[in-house]
């Protein structure tokens, strides 16, 4: 899930576009909220990022550009798409959208973030694309009315075939994948030729959630499973109360604790970077001495002669790239305290190169 | 060096004697579908088994599982087969499923000792779980059929 095809960047030409190697792609941005442009180039060999590939065999991959967060928001937005396309849905493989604002930013914020929250993925690329689904349905057919000779108003679609019913010709996507030819400017498609809702095959049905079986037996990654080579984790050992801070860290001590890189003091811990969440963690307790006399009354002082917490808030730990040049590491990761206990911990991974070594 | 088994697979680790289980089975053994959730043993997010019997894999110290046969939710059935587990998808429990594969262990142990527990066992069983999407009601349909099905 965490495997990204190679990205623009952040800006993207107007007219960046490609054809994968063995089939069709379509980089479409959505323009507003309301109108998708499809831009079309022939390939250059140029990076890719593709809303839709249609493989030659009939694989048709969309990209899914908001977070799956258990709202099924990874199935929901490539659905809308295939509705539109009538792709053939058993063919559809969703992958997760590289981050490229200008591509696949949510429409509801200008497309300048790629933002999934506030129950508004669906609304707010919706209309957008469902259009672009339409865009790529109607390339596909105007493709495959010069190939079969006949007017495209004669043809039609089932999942994934373009049917012309008059002389019971058909094409599979695949096939119209194999010749086709993008235009150089999407298809206009106005809101009347946008399916009916009464002709749906895919939303408002009961669909399974592509996600769900990976989360039922260990595959699905969360961002606590990012695990890179060398990694280390930053840890945060907060104090027990609010406003205490550490008085005194003995250094000599930690330094004995197999797998801690380094400790660093903190206005209100101390931060430690090891080479195992648990090395970090041993830094709790007994290291500290903690410093009753500035915890604030409402607290109570019997909370803070407890010592140092050891069951920390479980935001807090970051993961670090081993340094690999000389220096010191001058910005410690850090996140926002949550203001509720979440299962899901939030755990940025990040791939800074400290220059901690002097 | 401790050596023990993982979902049939004798292992061995050189990690301090002290460190839970679950971070050996992350880290060491890049098992990552058991979860941590509090390192404190207060939501059942880490439950794997230990010799076929749950266990909270942040409350148990590696050196306490020399010896010992540990599953974990990759062990659970080579391909999601486990009627748990097909239960789980049956029912579409999982929402964020963060503490999905903890559950999951949990109400296989309890099939394993009692095949057709009542719906008062359920709850009590699995009253060492928590979820915060809410899908506990999800969690007794899929045990139920679980145990229905199997």
């Amino acid at each position: 899930m965490n495997r990204h095809i190679k990205s623009f960047g952040s800006r993207v030409s107007r007219r960046q576009f490609m054809i994968g190697a063995a089939g069709l792609s379509f980089a479409i941005a959505l323009d507003g909220t309301s109108v998708a442009t499809m831009l079309a180039k022939q390939d250059t060999g140029e990076t890719l990022s593709p809303w839709i590939s249609i493989g030659t065999d009939g694989t048709i991959t969309i990209m899914s550009a908001a977070v799956e967060m258990g709202q099924g928001t990874m199935t929901s937005l490539p659905l809308i798409i295939a509705e539109e396309l009538d792709a053939d849905w058993t063919k559809v493989k969703i992958v997760p959208a590289p981050v490229v604002e200008a591509i696949y930013g949510n429409p509801g914020f200008f497309r300048t973030i790629m933002y999934t929250s506030s129950q508004n993925a669906v609304s707010s690329y919706y209309q957008p694309l469902r259009l672009v689904g339409a865009q790529v349905r109607r390339v596909l057919l105007d493709n495959a009315a010069n190939r079969l000779g006949v007017p495209v108003a004669e043809l039609t679609t089932e999942p994934s075939v373009v049917v012309h019913a008059r002389s019971g010709r058909r094409l599979s996507y695949g096939e119209i994948a194999s010749f086709a030819e993008i235009p150089a400017q999407a298809p206009t498609i106005g809101p009347e030729e946008l399916k009916k809702p009464s002709d749906f095959r895919l939303i408002g049905k009961d669909v399974m959630r592509v996600e769900l079986p990976s989360k039922v037996n260990g595959s699905a990654i969360y961002s606590i499973d990012v695990q890179v080579p060398g990694m280390l984790y930053g840890i945060v050992v907060r104090a027990p109360v609010e406003g205490s801070a550490p008085v005194e860290v003995d250094e000599s001590t930690v330094r004995a604790i197999p797998g801690v890189m380094r400790v660093v003091r903190l206005p209100y811990g101390v931060g430690a970077l090891a080479e195992t969440v648990w090395a970090g963690w041993r830094l709790a307790g007994p290291l500290m001495t903690p410093s009753p006399g500035r915890a604030p009354a409402r607290a109570g002082a019997s909370t803070a002669k407890r010592g140092w917490t050891r069951s920390l808030p479980t935001q807090v730990i970051s993961a670090l790239r081993r340094p690999t040049g000389g220096g010191r590491a001058t910005r410690p990761v850090r996140w926002p305290g949550l203001r509720r206990f979440s299962k899901r911990p939030t755990v940025p991974t990040s791939p800074i190169t400290p220059r901690w070594n002097r | 060096m401790i050596q023990f088994t993982v979902n049939g697979f004798p292992q061995s680790t050189d990690a301090p004697a002290d460190t839970p289980l679950l971070w050996v089975l992350r880290e060491g053994l890049k098992l990552t579908g058991t979860k941590f959730g509090c390192g404190a043993g207060l939501c059942g997010t880490c439950m794997v088994h230990i010799d076929g019997a749950r266990a909270f894999s942040c409350q148990t110290q590696i050196g306490e599982v020399a010896g010992h046969r540990v599953t974990t939710i990759e062990g659970l059935s080579v391909d999601s087969s486990h009627p748990v587990q097909r239960a789980w998808v049956a029912e579409r429990v999982p929402q964020c499923g963060y503490c999905q594969s903890g559950q999951i262990m949990s109400a296989a142990d309890l099939l394993q000792r009692k095949p057709h527990p009542t719906r008062s066992e359920i709850v009590e069983h699995m009253s060492a779980h928590i979820c915060r999407c809410g899908t506990y009601q999800r969690i007794l349909r899929a045990v139920e059929r679980a145990a229905r099905e199997a």
